[in-house]
């Protein structure tokens, strides 16, 4: 039974697989049941899995390794996190839940600023201002003429700079030196709103073409499937 | 007392033996003080009590008022106008004189002219303004101050001080105190007659009512009743709460008003010759006196009411003795002295020869108390507000700020008027579009069914063209490259590329000596499997062939599953299925995301206690692995990530966590084509070891290892899929710069105003 089971385990999965796919190419034709019927499978599916998964991968080795005592804190503050199950409460359970919650947020932030700031922005900061603008020091390589790497980096600069100026917010100042603050910050605006369009436009494209990706390896399933379910 | 006597015997036969007949019907045998009442009717008459003798009089002056019709002339002089008052009306007037003077225990007077004569100017005139309200009832209502009239006698205080106010009349004490202003509509409403009318007033019969001939005939055969009022007695508390002269302000001006006239009816003859007949009249019989005159005598003398004098006038010549209800008025000219009269006083004989001039209108009140100084401040004077009265019609006429017209409306406030220009039209345009009803939005119009159809055929036709451009190259391409892929010189070209793409990105895995672990984290989703899978095997793969051993982990529960997939399927092709869990083992997945990170860069969590997602056996059970603590025996950690943000936890935590001591440890980033450009940054700056990305990546993986495997298939679609979107974007641009209604060429040019030249006009409008 289980050699039998093992043996056309693949197959009802590509015939199930090739069977929802469909379903969801069915939105061609607008919103339909089969689209609907599909996509709830796929959110049960994934949201039954991963219960699974953290159970198994989880808890059962939590409880199995025997030091309970270490274990016994994480496991009441899960305990206290059921009270968020209900939103419209209050009283000591909202706040026993909210404590929680507190904890998880408390912690996120604190990874997040402290990875943020010295994993992000002091070494983009620092490998921003060692940028070189002397042409000489750009040598070509295998990988591009060093001119390209200069007039790179001076985009790069050119684009931090005017991106920061975009986002500045002042009125002029009186005077002949507001006025050449005024032009200053208006070109350098400029330049940052050009940047920002041009990048938005990448990461346009970059999505289409990731999710186009998505599409074609689908149809390459389908295809395979077809081909191979009718003997190609 | 003898008019009326004159004026009975001036009657005709037939009515002076109706005026007996209605004498003896109510006559009882009861005598008055034991005398006999005498036969004549004169005697009769002059026999009654002074109170009875005026409610006659009364009742005969409302008789012929009855009758009467036409303006009377009116006089302007008090004291001749009390003059030609008919004795009937002089009498009541004196009589409601007495009565208030026996209140006050005062002597009486029956003279009222005298009375009137003693009075102050001020009290006088109130006189007068009651007398002149009624007449200028018809006609005008606007009334002025008398420039004749005298200045008001001061009245004593003690007078003042000691008098009680309990006796004033509620219609008097309506009236503005002195301190209190009275306003120019307070006053035309008084001389409108809005004023409460007295109850005695109201009570008595209308002037205008005429008593019909029936009534009169019935009163001859003996069957009609003498009216209640003057049938009855008079309690003693309804003559203290007699109203004095000052409370015959309405009723009784009317009367006194009138000219003396016979009466119509007396002086008709509506009674035959037939009826006095049928009635013998007994003339030569004094009829007793009747009990009603007993009755009402007793009731005056049980009211403490003081008799007449000898002189029958009263005493008015010391001012202290003023009544109350006189008296009460501290300040008359702070009632009189803003009353316009159109009549001169009594004593201005010069100034009633010529009319008095127009005068201004009386000025707003002044403040009463309790109110604010600021608002009395606000408050115009005279003259101010006559000029208020011709400029501003918009004056408060109640209230606290009564009188005062200098407070702008709301209205006007918002409404520009004076100033011109750019900006009172910018005014008035604000204000038309904050003051117009609020407009539906205009939504366009919702297509048809036939339109919604059409548009879902389209729709859909562009859908099934798009998958089959994409499906073309799937089915159709059996060579071992794809379409799009140059040959000859510009082949080797690409392949040049790759292979420094390769060199760059993923150079650092051809650095690792054989046996060296890398961790290779999967995170991504069964959603951008299809996009992540080529370029996962691919670089699993490629570590695999450099000999590493792998340690497989997840961030997200799906991708335990899909390591372990990828695993298998790397292995099964590199036929070392029997590898797993000595050279590549899965660990599955790592709760808390950045935190399992943080956990693993800092060592807290062991890689060795962590069971294996298939056999769930940790690696420090394994004697294969022993040695693998932590991540610093880590040599190179690969990031399997489909968003920058997964990948940017594992740059960021890596930053703070320690360097392996037994040497440099290297991060990659193999990552879909969205995220790129979000790690561009961190490869710039070598904080990634390496990127790559997409199926683009895949596909120079492949090609360098000359394979024609999934990405390179997909590269064709790709390719074929992004011109035709670029083609539907263009497409659409040019759509959307179409107008998207023709304007027809035969209508007039007029109507198709030109954007230019519509700018144009706005701009020289608004300059």
């Amino acid at each position: 039974m289980d050699a039998l089971l093992a043996q056309f385990a693949p197959v009802i999965g590509s015939f199930i697989a090739a069977l929802l796919t469909v379903m969801v190419f069915s939105y061609i034709f607008g919103d339909n049941v089969l689209f609907q019927l599909a996509t709830h499978i796929f959110v049960g599916v994934a949201v039954g899995y991963a219960i699974i998964v953290i159970w198994y991968q989880v808890f059962i080795p939590t409880f199995s390794s025997g030091n309970f005592l270490s274990v016994a804190p994480a496991f009441f503050l899960c305990f206290l996190l059921l009270f968020k199950m209900r939103p419209a409460q209050g009283g000591v359970s909202n706040t026993l839940g909210s404590v929680v919650l507190a904890f998880i947020v408390g912690v996120g932030a604190a990874l997040a600023i402290g990875g943020a700031l010295f994993g992000t922005l002091a070494p983009q900061i620092a490998a921003t201002a060692n940028i070189s603008f002397n042409p000489t020091s750009y040598q070509n390589t295998e990988a591009g003429a060093g001119s390209v790497d200069f007039l790179n980096n001076i985009i790069i600069v050119m684009g931090t700079v005017g991106t920061l100026f975009y986002f500045t917010f002042a009125v002029k100042a009186p005077g002949p030196l507001g006025g050449l603050r005024e032009a200053l910050v208006r070109f350098w605006a400029g330049m940052g709103r050009l940047i920002i369009i041009f990048t938005l436009g990448a990461l346009f494209a970059n999505t289409v073409t990731s999710r186009v990706a998505l599409l074609v390896s689908r149809m390459q399933f389908l295809a395979g499937f077809f081909s191979g379910f009718f003997g190609q | 007392m003898d008019d009326i006597a004159k004026r009975v015997n001036n009657l005709s036969p037939a009515k002076r033996t109706l005026l007996e007949l209605k004498l003896r019907k109510k006559a009882t045998p009861k005598s008055l003080g034991g005398e006999s009442a005498p036969r004549d009717l004169a005697k009769r008459v002059a026999t009654l009590s002074l109170a009875k003798r005026t409610l006659l009089e009364l009742r005969l002056r409302k008789k012929a008022a009855a009758k009467s019709s036409g303006s009377k002339p009116v006089t302007n002089d008090l004291a001749k106008r009390i003059a030609n008052l008919p004795p009937a009306k002089r009498a009541l007037l004196e009589l409601k004189l007495k009565k208030k003077a026996a209140t006050e225990d005062e002597p009486a007077t029956h003279d009222i002219m005298e009375q009137i004569a003693h009075l102050s100017p001020a009290k006088r005139a109130l006189l007068e303004f009651r007398l002149t309200k009624k007449k200028a009832g018809t006609s005008s209502p606007t009334v002025s101050p008398s420039p004749a009239m005298p200045p008001p006698t001061e009245a004593p205080e003690e007078v003042v001080t000691t008098e009680s106010t309990d006796d004033t009349p509620d219609w008097l004490g309506e009236l503005p105190d002195v301190g209190e202003d009275t306003s120019t509509a307070e006053i035309e409403a008084a001389a409108e007659g809005e004023i409460k009318m007295p109850d005695w007033l109201g009570e008595l019969p209308d002037v205008g009512e005429d008593t019909p001939t029936a009534e009169m005939e019935a009163a001859a055969e003996g069957e009609i009743e003498m009216p209640d009022w003057l049938g009855e007695e008079i309690p003693a508390e309804e003559i203290e709460e007699t109203p004095t002269v000052g409370e015959t302000s309405d009723g009784l001006t009317d009367i006194l008003s009138e000219e003396p006239q016979t009466p119509s009816w007396l002086g008709e003859d509506e009674i035959s010759n037939d009826q006095v007949v049928a009635e013998p009249f007994e003339a030569e019989e004094e009829p007793p006196t009747p009990d009603w005159l007993t009755e009402m005598g007793e009731a005056i003398r049980a009211a403490d009411v003081t008799p007449p004098t000898d002189s029958g006038i009263l005493d008015f010549d010391e001012e202290p003795e003023l009544p109350a209800w006189l008296s009460d008025i501290e300040n008359p000219d702070a009632i009189f002295g803003e009353v316009q009269i159109d009549q001169p006083a009594a004593s201005s004989p010069a100034v009633e020869a010529s009319p008095s001039p127009p005068a201004p209108p009386s000025p707003p009140p002044a403040p009463a108390a309790g109110k604010s100084s600021w608002v009395d401040s606000l408050r115009p004077t005279t003259e101010e507000a006559v000029t208020d009265d011709r400029d501003n019609k918009t004056a408060e006429a109640t209230g606290m700020l009564s009188g005062i017209s200098a407070l702008l409306p709301a209205e006007k406030i918002a409404i520009p008027t004076h100033e011109t220009g750019s900006l009172q039209e910018a005014a008035q345009e604000f204000y038309k579009i904050a003051t117009e009803a609020p407009q539906p939005a205009t939504l366009p119009t919702l297509p048809t069914s036939g339109e919604k159809a059409v548009g879902g055929v389209i729709r859909s036709l562009l859908y099934l063209l798009f998958i089959v451009l994409i499906a073309v190259p799937l089915l159709l391409n059996n060579s071992q490259a794809p379409w799009s892929e140059p040959t000859g010189d510009d082949g080797e070209v690409l392949d040049s590329q790759r292979r420094q793409l390769i060199s760059e990105q993923l150079g650092i895995i051809d650095l690792q000596q054989p046996g060296s672990v890398a961790l290779v984290s999967f995170d991504y989703s069964t959603a951008t499997q299809g996009e992540m899978q080529p370029l996962v095997e691919a670089i699993v793969g490629r570590l695999k062939g450099q000999g590493m051993r792998l340690i497989a982990v997840s961030l997200e529960p799906e991708g335990a599953i899909l390591a372990q997939n990828t695993l298998e399927r790397v292995l099964a092709e590199r036929e070392q299925e029997d590898e797993y869990g000595v050279e590549v083992i899965n660990l599955g997945y790592l709760p808390g995301q950045m935190a399992a990170i943080r956990a693993l860069v800092t060592g807290q969590d062991s890689l060795s206690t962590i069971p294996d997602y298939k056999e769930n056996v940790a690696l420090n059970t394994r004697p294969e692995w022993d040695g693998i603590q932590s991540l610093e025996q880590v040599n190179i950690i690969v990031t399997f990530a489909d968003n920058p943000t997964t990948a940017r936890w594992w740059v960021e935590q890596l930053a703070a966590a320690p360097q392996p001591a037994g040497g440099e440890r290297f991060l990659l980033a193999a990552t879909s084509a969205v995220a790129e450009p979000f790690l561009r940054p961190y490869r710039d700056s070598e904080q990634l070891n390496g990127l790559i990305a997409g199926v683009n990546g895949a596909a120079a993986i492949e090609a360098g290892r000359n394979r024609f495997d999934s990405a390179r298939q997909m590269i064709d679609s790709v390719g074929i899929a992004t011109i035709f979107i670029v083609f539907l974007i263009v497409l659409g641009i040019i759509a959307g710069w179409m107008p998207s209604q023709i304007p027809d060429s035969s209508a007039p040019e007029s109507n198709i105003e030109p954007v230019e030249s519509a700018a144009n006009n706005q701009n020289e409008s608004s300059t």
